[in-house]
């Protein structure tokens, strides 16, 4: 007991000096906790808007423009590869810091998934996205609905999950040697966005569109158990705390996604009356133009600037419209 | 539930703290035998919870024939462990080699200018069927021999085949040594449990440190075979070597060690086996639970070497053949074990003529071996030929690190080094070694332990999502 007692204490030093740290370069949803956490300090009422999702999120709205479009100030609180089950664990954790008057959830973090029986890329995003919670007592509350006994150990600590960098990146090991504590974020102001695409559709792939037909099938992305568990507990989070809920759909390229009037099926059941915005839907046609979608064939595609412009102007007209 | 997971960290304490309750005590440790029983099966349902229905299908089987044997004689005796015997080698057969067999006989059938399609068997091989089916098998022969009592007790006897240290790799324990341990009530020894957590970390370390590491090159030469030339290919035969031994010699450490902290003894499987000078003595120090095995049930019974050096050799091919054929339902396997039977009858006679020499005759034995190995590891034969032709002498300047960093193909040669002077340290002075670490005040050795550990954390090759298992569960 002693023994693993020590050994434990010395790994849990090893994190606290964060010294298997990834590369804190890109790591965005660290830096929306940290401001999330920083507004909440500033007052309990300082976000409005809240936004829920995933990387479709935090490229896919601008919510500078939807602040400014609404008025009230808009946050996205997204997380890399994230699914719904951890977007609710997210939305708990928020809440002790904020009261947003409007919630949106982005809908493509709800599919079908084991939730603890994710591996490879998919839970690497998901040990990303609960490393940067910051509320412990939240965070060991979540962790047996969001990992296996396997692999909860590794969510908890990077020592165990990063180790091989002693022999992969010993460059790393030894900067956060030298750098150990938090990272610095300077921004004044940051509500969450993270634009990574800034050109559109090119020929090759409109070709390719055209030849192969499209890559995703809306008939495929069906909604699983574990998503709509986690749906209707922040359905239920929402109505305690009186806050209005809305879906989005933020859309791929009409030519990307073959039956979108299937996914819509899929998902209408778990929105339920809930007002939503299935931007999909090809009567919006104005924003399917090859310059507001990543240039790629590949199954997940996202929204450059310009088409994260289209899609906050028109969320916002939906909010002003209903009344939200 | 891996012996390398965290679930078997948490699972191992949590039977160990419900084995040892205070307030259970039975004057014959049935509470301990069920606490042993619901925990081997709910280990073993892990993985599938069908492979419980079919290990306590094999346990009643055998603990009721066993008692039929008890209360018969003659010829109902003999037919009741001809039964025994066929039931249990009939689910052996069926599981692990029903596929096998269609297949070679397809095969046959088209080398007589049949075309047809094989039919599809969708057979999920349960984990270790081998080891405990082995078990059962040993103890009803045993029974019907008369060198051990039936169980009478259903309780002790399905603990005992589903011990689960041993359940899906073994030690292939004797129902003479392992079944009466059932018999009496388990008093706690501290000095017996701490022996058991060294050599659970002892076992650790060979799988996360050495065993799991070498196996990241060795996959990956295996994976480019085709393009596998000289010293890579040299040094992923060796290393799979190994990679084996490592693997399977932690599996059985820990088993050991997790059946000393219930009190439990088990058998020793490996005996430093690399510093054998013979194949026979090869074969007494490596995965002897199987060995002595094959030795009792088999080779003795059809003659060994009592009925002349002939026979001798047929009986030694006997035993090789099904003991290839045990580890796996492949002619690669079948070929492994023939090479190793030819090895044994050819060289250990010249061999054991010449005195001296000892390095060399490490070395020979350990380095034909490792090549055996290769139809051990191969897919099948072409790949096999492939590595064959692959080893050579040439190319150690460009040496590809396949799939390990530089760094760490040098750190696991180093720690292959040390394995084998640990090896002959231990052989030379293992006793002596021993009892001066014991002998160190209580900080030391807690130092030493939380060092042992911190280093498996740090060094260890584990990682998300892995789903590293032990070469010899597959059989």
């Amino acid at each position: 007991m002693v023994i693993v007692l020590a050994a434990g204490a010395l790994v849990a030093l090893l994190d606290a000096r964060r010294v298997f740290a990834q590369e804190e370069g890109n790591n965005h949803t660290g830096k929306r906790w940290h401001y999330l956490y920083k507004y909440g300090k500033q007052r309990k009422n300082a976000i409005d808007v809240l936004v829920l999702g995933n990387s479709h999120a935090y490229t896919g709205l601008l919510p500078e423009v939807l602040s400014q479009e609404l008025g009230r100030r808009s946050f996205i609180l997204a997380s890399q590869g994230n699914r719904i089950t951890d977007s609710y664990y997210m939305l708990e954790e928020a809440l002790t810091v904020c009261h947003p008057k409007l919630l949106v959830v982005e809908t493509y973090t709800i599919r079908d998934y084991r939730q603890r029986r994710m591996t490879g890329v998919d839970l690497n995003c998901q040990f990303q996205s609960f490393e940067n919670r910051r509320n412990p007592w939240l965070k060991l509350k979540s962790t047996p609905a969001l990992f296996s006994v396997d692999n909860a150990p590794y969510a908890w600590s990077q020592t165990l999950r990063n180790h091989s960098y002693l022999f992969d990146n010993p460059a790393l090991v030894s900067y956060n040697l030298k750098h150990p504590g938090a990272p610095v974020y300077k921004d004044k102001e940051y509500l969450g966005r993270f634009i990574r695409f800034t050109s559109g559709l090119e020929a090759p792939v409109l070709e390719r569109y055209r030849r192969e037909g499209p890559p995703e099938d809306g008939a495929a992305m069906g909604v699983g158990r574990d998503a709509a568990r986690s749906v209707r507990k922040i359905r239920a989070l929402c109505k305690k705390k009186g806050i209005q809920l809305m879906f989005l759909t933020i859309p791929m390229y009409h030519e990307h996604i073959a039956r979108p009037e299937a996914l819509h099926a899929h998902l209408a059941p778990v929105v339920g009356d809930s007002p939503w915005l299935d931007l999909q839907d090809p009567a919006y046609n104005a924003i399917f133009t090859p310059d507001c979608f990543e240039n790629t064939y590949n199954a997940n595609q996202h929204q450059t600037s310009t088409g994260a412009y289209k899609t906050s102007l028109l969320l916002a007209r939906f909010i002003r419209e209903n009344r939200l | 539930m891996l012996f390398n997971s965290f679930s078997y960290a948490l699972f191992l304490p949590l039977v160990f703290i419900l084995y040892w309750l205070p307030l259970m005590k039975s004057r014959r440790g049935e509470w301990q035998n069920l606490v042993l029983l619901v925990a081997s099966y709910a280990f073993y349902g892990a993985w599938d919870w069908r492979f419980a229905l079919l290990i306590a299908f094999t346990s009643l089987s055998s603990y009721l024939t066993a008692l039929r044997i008890d209360g018969s004689e003659g010829a109902a005796r003999k037919r009741w462990a001809a039964l025994n015997i066929a039931v249990n080698l009939g689910i052996l057969a069926y599981f692990k080699y029903a596929g096998f067999f269609v297949d070679s006989f397809v095969a046959l059938l088209s080398l007589l200018g049949w075309k047809g399609t094989p039919p599809a068997l969708h057979i999920i091989l349960p984990v270790g069927i081998s080891f405990y089916t082995f078990q059962a098998l040993g103890y009803t022969i045993d029974v019907y021999r008369g060198r051990t009592r039936p169980s009478r007790n259903p309780l002790r006897f399905f603990a005992f085949v589903s011990f689960f240290p041993q359940l899906v790799a073994g030690p292939i324990e004797r129902a003479e040594r392992l079944l009466p341990q059932f018999d009496t009530r388990r008093g706690f020894d501290y000095g017996k449990a701490v022996e058991g957590l060294c050599l659970i970390l002892w076992g650790l370390s060979l799988k996360l440190l050495l065993a799991d590491r070498v196996a990241v090159y060795v996959d990956a030469a295996w994976k480019g075979v085709d393009g596998l030339a000289g010293v890579p290919a040299l040094l992923a035969v060796l290393l799979f070597a190994v990679q084996l031994y490592a693997d399977f010699y932690a599996y059985s450490e820990i088993a050991r060690g997790s059946a000393k902290l219930f009190g439990m003894e088990l058998m020793v499987n490996f005996r430093r086996p690399y510093l054998s000078t013979s194949f026979k003595e090869f074969w007494k120090r490596w995965h002897i639970s199987l060995s002595s095995w094959f030795g009792d049930y088999v080779y003795i019974p059809l003659g060994g070497n009592r009925k002349g050096a002939a026979r001798r050799v047929c009986n030694v091919f006997i035993v090789f053949l099904l003991s290839g054929l045990w580890h796996g339902a492949s002619w690669t396997f079948v070929a492994w074990g023939f090479l190793c039977a030819l090895f044994m009858v050819t060289l250990d006679r010249p061999m054991s003529r010449i005195n001296g020499f000892r390095p060399l005759k490490i070395t020979l034995v350990s380095g034909l071996w490792a090549l055996s190995l290769i139809l051990f590891r191969a897919p099948d034969f072409p790949a096999a030929m492939k590595m064959f032709s692959a080893i050579g002498f040439d190319g150690f300047s460009g040496l590809p690190a396949y799939g390990l960093g530089r760094t760490e193909l040098i750190f696991a040669c180093a720690l292959v080094l040390l394995l084998a002077l640990q090896e002959v340290l231990w052989e030379r002075r293992g006793g002596a070694l021993a009892a001066k670490f014991l002998r160190q005040p209580p900080a030391v050795r807690v130092l030493c332990a939380v060092f042992a550990l911190l280093l498996l954390v740090l060094l260890g090759h584990y990682g998300i999502g892995n789903d590293s298992r032990f070469l010899y569960f597959q059989f």
